[in-house]
């Protein structure tokens, strides 16, 4: 029982830990950074968008 | 330019050439490991020949040319077999290549468009945008390319920075970049080969965790977006060199050889630790760490091959050459200031060791209140990249980027339970990365020391999601997290964290030979200065200690700069005794009394741009 256990459940439940920690640390990352990382690719896309609308 | 080109084509085939010789006797070592010690040995003969013919006094466009003539020459009277049988081995390993790539040609086209995509943004980085965007870059690196250029040698150039005496080991090769277009247009290419070395080394890593090879090839890429490292890549910064050298002697000594090649190895060692000594002392920081990752490759052979050492003729050579490039700037150090690393002091147990005591630049000394302080800050501030954009001076920030963060963190820790070689290559880093926090001053910007580090996230991502035990919407979730933060990682790097979009046009929009200053006042053209130094002018600069001067050069090096010592008499004094009719002022000097003094009694006339114009009487 002990046996089946470990083989079944704790790589279950230690594999989602993994995704919920990974998550928690998306969360905690991009309420720091998402404005910065995307601030110089939203300019280039603004100004491929107006280049493409002015003509 | 054909010409020019033709000169730079002719001699970097030859250095090529003569590493494929040389490299005929240190293959074996494994696919990666042998390319990646090819481009080992280009570097360390490329920084040779510029050393060599500085110390010469031909450090030109025509006296390394002249050198690889007769190099060429050599090598077609007495080399042409040998190199005849060094491309077998070249040609072998690109069908190795090939035949991995087409047993999946889906996935290998994939990654080849996506490290395309990534180095299509350096290649336009390197040369839309002028190289002065960083301070350390601007303030002591290039003034070392544009002033050992200038003058056809490597004197030091009289400059107010001290830090300008510190090991050039990467100037070498960035000169070799610029000495035959005599131009700076692409001189950031010179960390670009060691980009490319650094992520080879993480795919021999993974591998040697038993990693499968597309995974390997999928971790590599994770790690080349890392920002920190795909940003320095195109600075100008030497980090990057030392960062690869690291983690090429990491896979140098991540698994255990045959008798026939640990001699290899160990001269493959001295060459890479030794070329990383000379780039930048933070190699003699972190290689200890390395110690653990080696003793999983070790074997008792590995010191029984010193009881009988017998260089040959060609690794004597190299082993010389290397520890010139290591050992050449430490020395002239001593002999001219009695500290082989001023104007750093060194400090044991806080005894002076070396140095005038206070030192600068650097702490010079070991300290675990450093390592306290180093990680406090890492941990409260620097691991959340917060503070500004990626950038290549990682001010406050660890610019390990999202996918580091993300996924990288939770993986290793599930990597290191699950995988022992992985545990050893961890203790490897973390001693590594301890050691060189101990060492270095409590700065918002010594994480570019540790560009190295975030490999190691890449590698417990790559021992995850091959783990079977992971459960599989868990492994394709983390594989989607990996992709999408590793787009977010490129999206950030898009830019280069200080040269806002409008620039970035200017620059494109100006015809190369004018894009240089990239100062508060916008992508100011070098025709501002142009018009107002007189070509063949000297320029009189007036320094507080660490300054930004390398755009005044101009990018072609064509402006010779005049820092004068004696200022007593007065800035219009001075210009007169060194024949220059030009002053260079920065704005953030606080001392301007003298200035303004010069000013009010019309010896100096201001010009605009921060230069002023000698007054003399009756005529300029």
């Amino acid at each position: 029982m002990k046996l089946s256990f470990r083989n079944k459940w704790i790589p279950r439940i230690g594999s989602l830990l993994l995704l919920l920690f990974s998550l928690w640390c998306y969360k905690v990352y991009a309420d720091v950074k998402w404005n910065d990382t995307l601030s110089f690719a939203e300019d280039c896309f603004d100004m491929v968008y107006k280049g493409i609308t002015t003509r | 330019m054909f010409l020019i080109l033709t000169k730079w084509l002719l001699s970097s085939a030859f250095t090529w050439a003569l590493s494929l010789i040389i490299w005929r006797r240190v293959r074996g070592l494994g696919l990666t490991v042998d390319i990646l010690s090819l481009f080992l040995l280009q570097s360390l003969l490329v920084s040779a020949a510029v050393m060599l013919t500085g110390l010469a006094g031909l450090l030109t466009a025509n006296g390394l040319f002249g050198c690889a003539v007769l190099g060429w020459l050599g090598v077609a009277l007495f080399g042409r077999h040998e190199l005849r049988k060094a491309f077998r081995p070249l040609l072998r390993s690109f069908r190795a290549v090939r035949s991995a790539i087409a047993r999946r040609p889906l996935q290998a086209a994939l990654l080849t468009g996506v490290f395309a995509l990534l180095l299509t943004r350096m290649a336009a980085h390197v040369w839309f945008l002028p190289p002065s965007y960083v301070f350390d870059v601007n303030t002591y690196h290039l003034p070392r390319v544009a002033g050992w250029i200038q003058q056809a040698n490597l004197t030091v150039p009289h400059y107010p920075v001290k830090r300008i005496f510190w090991p050039a080991g990467f100037e070498l090769i960035q000169t070799w970049w610029a000495v035959f277009p005599h131009h700076d247009a692409v001189i950031e290419a010179a960390g670009v080969p060691f980009w490319a070395m650094a992520i080879g080394a993480v795919f021999v890593l993974a591998r040697r965790l038993g990693v499968s090879r597309l995974t390997a090839a999928w971790c590599s890429l994770l790690f080349a977006f890392t920002p920190a490292l795909a940003l320095n890549a195109t600075s100008g910064k030497n980090d990057i060199a030392v960062a690869a050298l690291y983690l090429y002697l990491a896979a140098l000594w991540a698994k255990p050889l045959d008798r026939r090649l640990v001699g290899k190895r160990w001269l493959l060692t001295f060459v890479a630790a030794l070329l990383g000594i000379g780039m930048k002392p933070t190699m003699v920081f972190i290689l200890p760490g390395l110690a653990w990752m080696a003793a999983t490759g070790f074997r008792t052979k590995d010191i029984a091959c010193f009881r009988r050492v017998r260089l040959s003729p060609w690794a004597g050579t190299l082993l010389i050459l290397a520890l010139l490039l290591g050992g050449y700037w430490y020395t002239r150090n001593w002999i001219q200031f009695k500290n082989p690393f001023y104007p750093t002091s060194f400090h044991v147990a806080d005894q002076l060791v070396v140095g005038a005591g206070a030192g600068s630049g650097q702490q010079g000394a070991f300290s675990l209140d450093s390592i306290a302080a180093n990680v406090t800050m890492l941990w409260k501030e620097k691991i959340f990249d917060g503070v500004m954009p990626y950038n290549p001076d990682l001010c406050g920030m660890t610019g390990w980027g999202w996918f580091v963060f993300v996924c990288g963190s939770s993986c290793l820790i599930w990597g290191v339970i699950i995988n022992r070689r992985l545990r050893w290559q961890a203790l490897s880093f973390v001693t590594s990365f301890l050691l060189l926090l101990g060492w270095v001053t409590p700065d918002p910007w010594n994480m570019r020391f540790a560009q190295w580090f975030p490999a190691l996230a890449a590698l417990g991502f790559g021992v995850t999601i091959q783990d079977r035990t992971l459960i599989t919407f868990v492994r394709y979730s983390m594989i989607l997290l990996a992709i999408w933060t590793t787009t977010l990682n490129g999206l950030g790097i898009l830019g280069n964290g200080y040269t806002p979009l409008k620039r970035w046009v200017d620059f494109i929009k100006m015809p190369v030979s004018q894009r240089a200053p990239d100062d508060s006042e916008g992508a100011v053209p070098q025709s501002s200065l142009e018009q107002r130094i007189p070509p063949g002018e000297p320029l009189i600069i007036i320094g507080i200690g660490d300054d930004p001067f390398y755009p005044l050069y101009g990018p072609g090096f064509t402006r010779r700069l005049i820092y004068p010592d004696d200022r007593s008499r007065g800035y219009a004094t001075a210009m007169r005794e060194h024949g220059s009719r030009r002053l260079y002022f920065p704005p953030y000097i606080p001392d301007r009394d003298q200035l303004t003094q010069e000013l009010e009694a019309h010896q100096l006339e201001a010009m605009g741009r921060n230069v002023y114009r000698l007054v003399e009487e009756g005529k300029e």
